[in-house]
């Protein structure tokens, strides 16, 4: 990993974090810490002002840190969150899993994150040494043609941004010539090939960034106690909970496979399902999988059989869509987790859309009330229910 | 081809309800193949992996002595989904036995020792298997005392009572049987077995101690073991682990270096203090 | 046949040719992006009709290294197709741009040891178990388990190969030998693929493995690259036999004039290559694995295993891709619609129900916490600090203690696809950091 100097979010949120732990406000801070290969992050569990010297924010940070959440036995827990954790934050809280007061959330306004598949793609047989992000000022106003242009909306009045900021901008179409998506940040990536011979490129962050980023609906935190901007400053959380997502959620995706023939979705569903180990990095990497026993370990009754059956798998992976259904917030990180690189999201993002035009719903934004499946109409038009 | 995962099929002769509740049960079985009824030779302690085909496999220790000839006896309390398939089975039915696995107790350094067995609950089963091998004609003469300590929660709990009064009569053993807890039936002690230990007060001169029996009944037990002068070494019990595939493979009943499955389920207290407190 | 030098153009050639004798490996292309996920068998192309040229040396739209990583690369992860079916229709004519792809996904014990095989068939007569007259239950192999025709892997790594002498050791015991892993390992070949560059993930001198050791392997290739004027675009494998079955398979395909005995110069390029991959691989090694377990066995009660496991999520993406992690179930698979109950005929009649099923054994994995849970629900090792603890200790310190050998072959696989970056390397440098500072006496004492 290249000796870059910590950026102005990571000195704050290093200072922030030691002052938190220092002055007892909490005992843990769940953050991401530099990882031990470029362009990777880790988790960090911060229990003392020292520890809060490793954390780190950049767009290595891929996991959802949520997920460490119920397991912590610490009172009081600060996590650093970008949109997607503050959401499931959100959605624990809603769900009972843990209480509001219990959480401390560094809301920080997340770019993307990187999708190690797509770095792995990109590599072939190169030889990845050194990794890091470089911001290049002053090139062009806008990119063209990109997918997922313009996600980030308030990118330019960052500080402001989270919390209230994103109330402001509620659906509201982002502005042009400000977010990262038009080329201003690469992917700078130095190496040496299959003959030891050195290369080195520079990549569009668009390339290797994350699927769900690329459709995110909201990039900073949704509640947040405290916001951490990407220049330094920081902004007191308001308490409230944003209203909603900052943009119209996309579902051009999900679209695209509603619009293939049942013979053509079953296809690419089964090819999906063959790469699977079921190794359930996905459902460990979830926070919402937090059932104390998962429906695949039951063996009273046995749901499903142990082997690398077919129909064993869908139903593994079909149950576990469903079990999110509602509840899931898009995070990718079981996307990110997965190692054999099956396409997880998509049955997720097709619940979700099914969430968004049924109910207009999408998980995270609420903190009270009932979750989405959590609630019926007695006098539901549809007499399956009862 | 050496499949050592294949059972060989045995039939259910009889089966013996144990306890009040019904949960224990005790199966004696015979292999089909005349041939596996003479191979399978096993030594006290040793257990066998019982199948019922369409449900599964679970390790079972062997209750019956390799002196009993001719068929094999489990007793197995109803916990989980094998052990509930096998209480529905009648007799006729035919269940798939591999084995014999593990170590064995040390019947050879027993040799011309007291023998001070203590059992608790459904862990006689492994210790009936060797002191019906010591009581039997042909071994008593080579061991020295026989002292039996067996308890149970409740009258109704203990199990294999059509032999107990067997080993009442008998005039080369001290008996002991307790009840943590009598009923209106029951005339006998009651007390915790790590207590009738103390006051049955065993020397450990020239003794071999083997326990089985719940785990907080074994932690008392021993405990009470060291008091009396027991060393570790003189201490015997045989432990349970979650198994699969009972011939050290599949990696899941270790502890430490040590698999249950094939070095042990017999451990001395002295070996497992050498182990990490993982079981 | 000591030693045989190819073309890398004639390796479909050479595979092909040996796809007539044996079922032949070769690393697979991903199903998703980033790299082989496993082998796959090799299905071998219609030769050309005598007369017509094959693929020849000369068509280089497709054999220039830089441009053929970039070709691979634009048809995936990008736009909406997301490149899978191109990577996964990749023409053999770029296998050997793949082989230079440093591992597969997931690893060779696959083919040794598979993620489900059935281990055992049976049918049951009658409502529980047989008819009751000591008739009706039968158990036997299931059929197509064991492979009938000889194998070749062609492309394993030295690691991946070594991760094989760790697995003979547990399944090919004296006492309980298992004969579905022992019959694949007699009846395969295994031509491993020297590590040029190794990866940045890479440890295997730290375990006692070299990129170009040849444990467990019959046979094995240097990639020799393209030289000035040697006449090949992309360059030679030169093959030289470890064992007597790779002799025998190089002098089959010498015997089919499939390439030439190496010069001098060549057998001073392979040297090269070892040592230039060694001096590479030297640098950011952890500690020696091989003496990690003295400090092991006093640490057991260390706190270091209470902060070590926090961040980790509890999959088995380490196990299941660990070459030499071997635990395994064994489940139970009736068929679908056998019904133990039985039920009514149709004609009203009792039926004799049949049920039949296989017994699998599957991959498991010392992550789970159901892996170690009893049925009492008592769990030996409760929470992730024992199981990683377990994960630790097993592969380097009771391996070692019951098998003499560390139970892990370097090939960086954890490291890579841990999804929070939980680093073995780190750990093991931990682990001989606390040995040095005498912690293991103290915690022991």
């Amino acid at each position: 990993m290249s000796a870059q100097s910590p950026s102005a979010l990571t000195k704050t949120l290093r200072e922030f974090c030691a002052g938190l732990l220092d002055e007892g406000r909490v005992d843990v801070v769940v953050g991401f810490g530099r990882g031990t290969l470029p362009l990777r992050s880790t988790p960090v569990f911060a229990r003392n002002p020292d520890d809060a010297s490793r954390l780190i924010f950049d767009a290595t940070c891929e996991n959802n840190l949520s997920v460490f959440v119920p397991k912590l036995k610490d009172k009081r827990i600060a996590v650093v969150a970008k949109g997607c954790d503050s959401r499931w934050l959100n959605q624990y809280i809603l769900e009972r899993q843990t209480e509001g007061e219990r959480l401390y959330v560094i809301g920080v306004r997340c770019q993307g994150v990187i999708d190690r598949k797509k770095l792995d793609a990109y590599l072939g047989s190169r030889r990845l040494l050194e990794g890091r992000l470089e911001e290049i000022r002053g090139q062009g106003e806008c990119g063209e043609g990109l997918e997922g242009e313009g996600a980030g909306g308030t990118g330019g009045v960052e500080g402001a941004g989270g919390v209230k900021g994103a109330e402001g901008v509620e659906g509201a179409r982002p502005g042009p010539g400000v977010s990262v998506s038009d080329g201003h940040i690469k992917w700078h990536l130095e190496g040496n090939d299959a003959e030891g011979r050195p290369w080195a490129a520079s990549l569009d962050f668009e390339d290797l960034l994350s699927d769900s980023c690329k459709v995110c609906v909201k990039k900073g935190p949704v509640y947040a106690d405290v916001v951490i901007g990407e220049n330094g400053e920081t902004v007191k959380g308001n308490g409230e909970t944003a209203k909603g997502p900052e943009r119209e959620p996309s579902f051009d995706d999900v679209k695209e496979v509603e619009g293939a023939s049942i013979e053509e979705r079953w296809k690419a569903f089964r090819s999906e399902v063959s790469k699977c180990i079921r190794c359930y990095a996905c459902r460990q990497a979830c926070p919402g999988c937090y059932c104390k026993e998962c429906f695949v370990d039951r063996s009273a009754p046995r749901w499903i059989g142990g082997s690398d059956d077919e129909t064993d798998t869908m139903v593994f992976h079909l149950m576990r869509a469903m079990h999110l259904a509602g509840r899931c917030v898009d995070c990718g990180a079981c996307v990110r987790a997965c190692p054999m690189g099956v396409d997880l999201g998509l049955l997720n993002r097709k619940l979700q859309k099914d969430g968004w035009v049924l109910f207009h719903h999408i998980a995270g934004f609420e903190r009270e009330g009932k979750p989405l499946f959590g609630t019926f109409l007695p006098d539901d038009p549809n007499d399956f229910i009862l | 081809m050496r499949n050592p995962y294949l059972p060989d099929i045995a039939r259910i002769e009889k089966i013996i309800q144990e306890t009040a509740a019904n949960d224990v049960k005790t199966f004696r079985v015979t292999f089909v193949d005349d041939e596996v009824r003479e191979r399978f030779s096993y030594r006290p302690g040793q257990f066998s992996e019982i199948s019922v085909f369409g449900v599964g496999e679970a390790p079972i220790s062997i209750t019956s002595s390799p002196t009993q000839k001719g068929y094999l006896e489990f007793s197995v309390k109803k916990m989980g989904v094998l052990t509930t398939a096998l209480h529905h089975s009648a007799e006729g039915d035919l269940i798939g036995i591999r084995g014999p696995y593990g170590n064995w107790f040390p019947v050879e350094s027993m040799e011309g020792k007291n023998l001070v067995f203590i059992g608790g609950g459904i862990g006689l089963a492994p210790l009936r298997s060797l002191i019906n091998y010591v009581l039997d004609d042909e071994n008593r003469g080579r061991f020295n005392d026989v002292t039996i300590i067996y308890g149970a929660r409740s009258p109704g709990d203990l199990v294999f009572k059509w032999e107990l009064e067997k080993w009442e009569k008998r005039r080369d053993i001290d008996f002991y049987l307790t009840v943590d807890k009598g009923d209106a039936g029951w005339s006998g002690r009651e007390g915790f077995v790590p207590t009738v230990l103390m006051e049955v007060s065993p020397s450990p001169e020239n003794a071999v101690t083997i326990t089985c029996g719940p785990p907080i009944m074994i932690k008392f037990v021993i405990q009470n073991l060291l008091k009396l002068g027991f060393t570790p070494a003189q201490i015997v019990t045989t432990l349970e682990m979650r198994m699969k595939c009972g011939v050290g493979k599949c990696g899941r009943c270790n502890i430490g270096s040590k698999y249950v499955c094939k070095d042990g389920p017999v451990f001395t207290y002295e070996e497992l203090q050498r182990m990490p407190q993982e079981y | 046949m000591a030693a045989l030098k190819i073309t890398k153009m004639a390796l479909n050639s050479v595979l092909a040719l040996m796809s007539e004798r044996w079922d032949v490996f070769v690393p697979s292309p991903s199903p998703a992006p980033g790299g082989p996920s496993g082998f796959r068998l090799f299905e071998p192309r219609p030769m050309p009709a005598p007369g017509k040229p094959g693929p020849s040396e000369r068509d280089s739209s497709v054999n220039r290294q830089t441009c053929d990583e970039d070709t691979l690369w634009n048809g995936t992860g990008q736009g909406g197709q997301k490149g899978r079916d191109r990577e996964n229709h990749l023409p053999e004519e770029r296998l050997p741009q793949f082989l230079r792809r440093v591992l597969t996904v997931k690893p060779l014990k696959e083919l040794f040891f598979p993620r489900s095989e059935p281990i055992l068939g049976y049918c049951v007569d009658g409502a529980f178990g047989g008819n009751g007259d000591g008739t009706g239950v039968s158990v036997f192999m299931p059929e197509g388990v064991l492979p009938g025709k000889p194998r070749v892997v062609f492309g394993a790594r030295p690691c991946d190969a070594a991760s094989l002498t760790v697995l003979d050791r547990v399944f090919a015991d004296e006492a309980y030998p298992d004969d579905f892993y022992i019959s694949r390992r007699k009846n395969t070949i295994i031509v491993g693929l020297g590590c040029n560059v190794p990866a940045p993930t890479c440890f295997c001198p730290a375990t006692g493995g070299d990129p170009f050791g040849t444990a467990g392997l019959d046979v094995l290739a240097y990639d020799l690259p393209a030289l000035d004027g040697d006449g090949s675009s992309q360059g030679h494998y030169l093959m030289k036999a470890v064992t007597r079955e790779g002799e025998a398979l190089l002098g089959f395909l010498s015997e089919a004039h499939l390439g030439e005995g190496p010069s001098e110069s060549d057998e001073r390029a392979c040297m090269a290559l070892e040592e230039r991959a060694r001096k590479a691989i030297a640098a950011g090694l952890p500690a020696d694995t091989q003496s990690l377990g003295r400090v092991l066995g006093g640490i057991f009660n260390h706190p270091y295993w209470a902060t070590l496991h926090e961040k980790c999520l509890g999959c088995a993406a380490c196990t299941y891709l660990c070459p030499t992690c071997h635990c395994f179930d064994i489940s139970e698979e009736p068929d679908p619609g056998a019904s133990r109950s039985g039920g009514e005929s149709p004609k009203g009649g009792p039926e004799r129900p049949r049920l039949t099923g296989v017994r699998v054994r599957n991959w498991d994995s010392c992550m789970f916490p159901i892996f170690t849970l009893h049925t009492s629900g008592h769990n030996p090792r409760p929470t992730g600090l024992e199981r990683v603890r377990q994960r630790v200790m097993h592969k380097f310190y009771y391996f070692p203690e019951n098998f003499g050998a560390v139970a892990c072959v370097g090939c960086g696989r954890c490291v890579k696809y841990c999804p929070v970056n939980l680093d073995i390397r780190e750990v093991i440098s931990h682990i001989a950091a606390l040995g040095g500072t005498g912690v293991a006496e103290s915690i022991s004492a």
